[in-house]
């Protein structure tokens, strides 16, 4: 059975995944760096460690029948929750946000994992409740709940950018799984109305600004909107083929807020240019069609949702972190897959990677 | 087909499949926007961003980049790099002016209203004091300001400070190279290609770029023919001389003849590189290359040279000067400085009549005589290695007036430099051969690559060798007793030399100044076998003024200390046998142990070689293999002889060799 399981196994994906890996250590490499004193590039080991346990949980789940998290998903689920709950008691702050578990030597920001820990219980959610003429708002109570307990609490660590991504995988789960019309429209209608009233309540001052400042960067350059002019500055100057590894400029002379973190593609864009960044956003977009391949394929409800759930994850992900940087929308703060300098993040990626492996080589099981 | 819309699971995953498909649609279209806008970004305002970006890591920064260093042919050093530190500013980030500026004014000893005037310059970068020393450095360092920066800076040193100050030129603040050596060896000596080249960080620090390996010429040490010691001693007889005689400028030049290796290139005023924003712009020009001048009588040498070169008169030919005063067909009168007879050519130069020489210069002819004044590379840049150098002036013959072939015998009418006298005067005591004058032997690059080496180069033969042994003799007779310039007699070498005294021209209405004149002096040493020429000019001089009297003694001092340096063993002249005392003997330390004792066939004579120091039987050696006669005095180790070493003797001629004991 084994031998058969490797026969259905996707290489693609693999090669992929590893390639996305080597290019991202490569470049954080070059976003750790600077030219004089400073820079951070003793942080690429961590990485580098983070990277290696992330594919070793990779391996272990390839080998563990994805069924298994059916049951053990609500598990996971609780575990993170409770994890949140340990974070905002005891947490670490780190750069403003409260979102860090010291374990051992390690930090652990339980928000990365609890993104997972939501997709398993609304995959088993919508895997077992199948409603052929769609969900209505009744029907979804229930796994807004599940998804409103994480976001809450997430948003209370003040890490907007990582709450974000609950309704948004709540959403897309949802549609998925087909919502009825007029439900849609209703979420519409919470969206806006609960935004806006965000935005006038609800949110901090520099939030308030960093919205602002996307609607209009060249209004401060000096301060607020600076980092946003030179992630743009740093994303055109590098052309087609870019400055060169370790050679943009806008990168090395610390031009870049974060670059290791949320602005890792303005140093990729910097120094590949056009070239470098097609070729990765080309390598993101193969993951996505491929993920969604596992996902149209997959043997039952449960390994769809689960699959279009993590892909949804990865796309968010992706959409949020790249046109914050490139000044489509307000900046958040958001880790890129397998790119930015993050270690829950790394590992949680790599263990939906494990999942989709797993989901692909037992579609024809019965 | 049809079971699978039966099948109400399989519908649902038909449906679901739909859903995922849209979903899959929303996600490419997002991801087509995101490309989309990097694409645009990239391609279409590349050009405004670049310049964007540019301007802010682009620091726009004269600063000094690294040099190599300038030594002397010994190896020592004249000019290195050292670093120091500058402060810079970026007034944005200082939060209250009034108050950085006050602390700094504390300790860098600038007026506090000076640099808040600096902070409100709307710059990102404004320089607050370039190369302080560590101490304060320190101290502003200790203040721990907001936007004041310090950034390493290397620093032109010259360590010998004035001296060969204005052959070594400058170098700015920005580290472009403003004169002399440093001008002319720039791309061997400057390290850093683009000084401008400063990148800015996000804080306002600066970082210098990566170098760009492949823009970089090779680059090393620049070695100079200058020796340190030589130079010495010219700068210091010239620096004396002038203030005695309250000269305006002088230049003093040694060379050796055989190479072209200048070995000292002094000038008065001089010139302190270290300092080079305090100095007057006149006192940076290394006059030796830049100034004309009329020679006057040293000129009278090359007429001399032409007319025994083309044998146009005879040694013994004798002219007649006139008592004194000549009057020319036009009507112009020549004079002498004393009146005389009839006088041979040898006489002539001698006593520097002009009258006499004015006779020679009609005999030889205007077209014979304007070959051999260009040959003698009048005219024409001597082509030393230097920045600046002129050519003077000489009119071609066919546009000289009548009486201009006369007037420029005795060096009226023609523009020269000093180095252009000494290169002439080094033909001669070169046996006819002109070489090309250096400043620079060798360029020596980290690894020990050899990148540049100077090439020993003849420029041209103006006179045949035997004109030269000739000229040689005539000119040993100017030194002697009753020539113009007893006091350039050196005891221990014989010299050979010719004074200059010249009314300085009027730059401006033409015709002469009143009581302006150039003395100088040019010769070379030992007269028959010349390690040495020199020249010695003096601008100006008050009181005295005539070569003779002025710039003599200066060429006596500088010839003889150089000499002994060297360690070219004293001869004695020609006219005494140097009676060595025991002292002299102590002198052996100068290489007369090393000397060949060898007698040198030299046409059809023999060289005298230089005996003193060697044992009674190595004398017998040598010389009982030639056909001379030798005759000894005493036992031991020789202390005198006579000729003196290098004399040329022909066959049968008897050597005289006196011996003391050791012990």
């Amino acid at each position: 059975m084994k031998k058969n399981l490797f026969e259905n196994f996707h290489w693609p994906l693999l090669w992929v995944v590893l390639s996305l890996a080597v290019l991202g250590l490569l470049n954080l490499y070059s976003a750790l760096g600077v030219w004089g004193e400073g820079g951070q590039v003793d942080l690429i080991w961590h990485q580098l460690a983070w990277v290696s346990v992330g594919f070793i949980l990779l391996l272990l789940l390839v080998n563990m029948d994805y069924r298994l998290w059916e049951k053990l998903g609500i598990y996971f689920y609780v575990g993170c929750i409770v994890a949140l709950i340990l974070v905002l008691l005891i947490g670490k702050v780190v750069s403003g946000h409260r979102s860090w578990l010291t374990v051992g030597p390690f930090y652990v920001q339980p928000s990365e994992f609890a993104k997972l820990g939501l997709i398993f219980i609304l995959a088993k959610y919508f895997g077992d409740n199948p409603l052929p003429q769609g969900h209505g708002f009744r029907d979804l109570i229930k796994p807004l709940l599940l998804t409103i307990i994480p976001f809450v609490l997430i948003l209370m660590e003040k890490d907007l950018g990582s709450s974000l991504f609950f309704p948004l995988i709540f959403i897309t789960m949802a549609f998925v799984a087909k919502i009825k019309k007029g439900t849609i429209f209703l979420f519409l209608a919470l969206v806006v109305i609960g935004g806006g009233l965000a935005y006038q309540y609800g949110l901090k001052p520099y939030q308030k600004e960093r919205i602002r400042i996307f609607l209009n960067p060249e209004s401060d350059p000096r301060k607020s909107g600076y980092h946003l002019i030179q992630s743009k500055i740093a994303v055109g100057s590098g052309k087609i083929f870019g400055k060169g590894y370790l050679k943009g400029k806008i990168n090395k002379l610390r031009y870049l807020p974060d670059k290791h973190t949320d602005f890792i593609f303005p140093v990729l864009a910097e120094e590949w240019g056009l070239v470098g960044s097609f070729t990765i956003l080309g390598l993101y977009t193969t993951l996505l069609w491929m993920g969604m391949g596992v996902a149209m394929r997959a043997r039952e409800p449960f390994g769809v949702f689960l699959a279009s759930g993590f892909v949804s994850l990865l796309f968010w992900h992706l959409f949020i972190n790249v046109c914050g940087v490139l000044g489509m929308i307000p900046l958040t703060g958001v880790p890129l897959p397998f790119l930015s300098y993050g270690g829950s993040s790394t590992v949680a990626f790599l263990i939906g990677i494990g999942l989709l492996f797993n989901i692909h080589m037992r579609r024809f099981m019965f | 087909m049809s079971v699978r819309f039966t099948n109400p699971a399989l519908e649902r995953k038909a449906k679901a499949e739909k859903r995922l498909r849209i979903f899959y649609f929303g996600l490419c279209f997002g991801y087509l926007i995101v490309v989309g806008k990097a694409v645009t970004l990239m391609s279409q305002d590349n050009q405004k961003l670049e310049k964007i970006a540019m301007s802010q890591y682009r620091a726009a920064i004269q600063k000094f980049s690294d040099r190599s260093r300038v030594l002397d042919r010994k190896g020592q050093e004249f000019a290195i790099s050292t670093p120091t530190w500058s402060f810079y500013s970026d007034p944005r980030e200082i939060k209250n002016f009034s108050e950085t500026a006050s602390l700094l004014a504390g300790v860098l000893n600038i007026p506090k209203e000076t640099l808040e005037q600096k902070f409100k310059e709307k710059r990102k970068f404004v320089w607050i004091k370039r190369r302080v020393d560590a101490t304060t450095m320190e101290k502003i360092n200790q203040l721990n300001l907001n936007g004041i920066y310090s950034i390493k800076e290397n620093m032109r040193l010259y360590p010998h400070g004035e001296l060969a100050g204005s052959v070594m030129g400058a170098v700015g603040i920005d580290s472009q190279a403003l004169g002399g050596i440093e001008l002319a060896y720039d791309s061997y000596l400057m390290l850093n290609q683009e000084p401008g080249m400063y990148l800015r960080d996000a804080r306002g620090q600066l970082y210098l770029a990566p170098p760009n390996l492949e823009s970089i010429s090779p680059k090393g040490d620049v070695y100079l023919t200058i020796d340190k010691n030589i130079q010495f001693f010219a700068e210091e007889a010239l620096k004396r001389a002038a203030r005695t005689y309250s000269a305006k400028a002088g230049v003093a030049l040694i060379m050796d003849p055989e190479t072209g290796d200048i070995m000292a290139m002094a000038n008065y005023p001089s010139f302190n590189p270290n300092q080079f924003e305090k100095a007057d712009f006149n006192v940076w020009r290394n006059r030796a290359v830049t100034d004309l001048y009329e020679p006057g009588s040293t000129f009278k040498v090359i007429v001399a040279a032409a007319a025994l070169d083309h044998r146009s008169i005879k040694l013994d030919e004798k002219f007649n000067c006139e008592r004194g005063s000549f009057v020319l067909e036009d009507g112009e009168a020549i004079h002498d400085h004393d009146p005389y007879g009839l006088l041979n050519i040898s006489d002539i130069i001698k006593v520097s009549s002009n009258i006499g020489i004015y006779k020679v210069s009609q005999r030889l002819g205007r077209e014979k005589f304007y070959q051999t004044i260009k040959d003698f590379g009048f005219g024409s840049k001597t082509g030393v290695d230097f920045p600046g150098e002129i050519a003077g002036i000489l009119r071609p013959v066919q546009k000289w007036r009548p009486i201009e072939a006369g007037t420029i015998s005795f060096g009226q009418g023609i523009g020269v430099t000093s180095l252009q006298i000494l290169s002439a005067f080094s033909a001669i005591a070169n046996g006819g051969l002109r070489v090309q004058p250096h400043l620079v032997e060798k360029i020596v690059s980290k690894n020990g690559e050899t990148l540049y080496q100077k090439e020993h180069r003849v420029l041209a033969r103006p006179i045949q060798e035997e004109t030269a042994q000739i000229l040689t003799q005539i000119l040993k007779s100017v030194v002697a007793k009753g020539g113009t310039a007893p006091l350039a007699t050196i005891e221990e070498y014989p010299v050979a030399g010719k004074t200059g005294t010249s009314q300085k021209v009027d730059p401006k209405r033409g015709g002469y100044l009143e009581g302006k004149y150039i003395a100088s002096f040019v010769g070379y040493a030992p007269a028959d076998h010349p390690k040495l020429v020199a020249l010695v000019l003096l601008d100006e001089p008050q009181g005295y003024y005539y070569g003779g009297i002025v710039a003599a003694p200066v060429f006596k001092e500088i010839m003889l200390k150089s000499l002994n340096y060297l360690g070219v063993p004293p001869q004695g002249t020609s006219s005494e046998v140097l009676v060595a005392s025991k002292q002299q003997s102590s002198l052996s330390h100068f290489g007369f142990m090393k000397t060949t004792t060898e007698i040198k066939k030299e046409g059809n004579y023999f060289k005298v070689p230089d005996f003193r120091g060697v044992s009674l039987r190595q004398v017998l050696k040598t010389a009982g293999d030639f056909p001379v006669a030798m005759e000894f005095k005493g036992r031991g180790e020789a202390i005198s002889q006579s000729p003196a070493p290098g004399t040329l003797v022909a066959a049968g001629s008897k050597i005289y060799v006196e011996f003391k004991p050791l012990y």
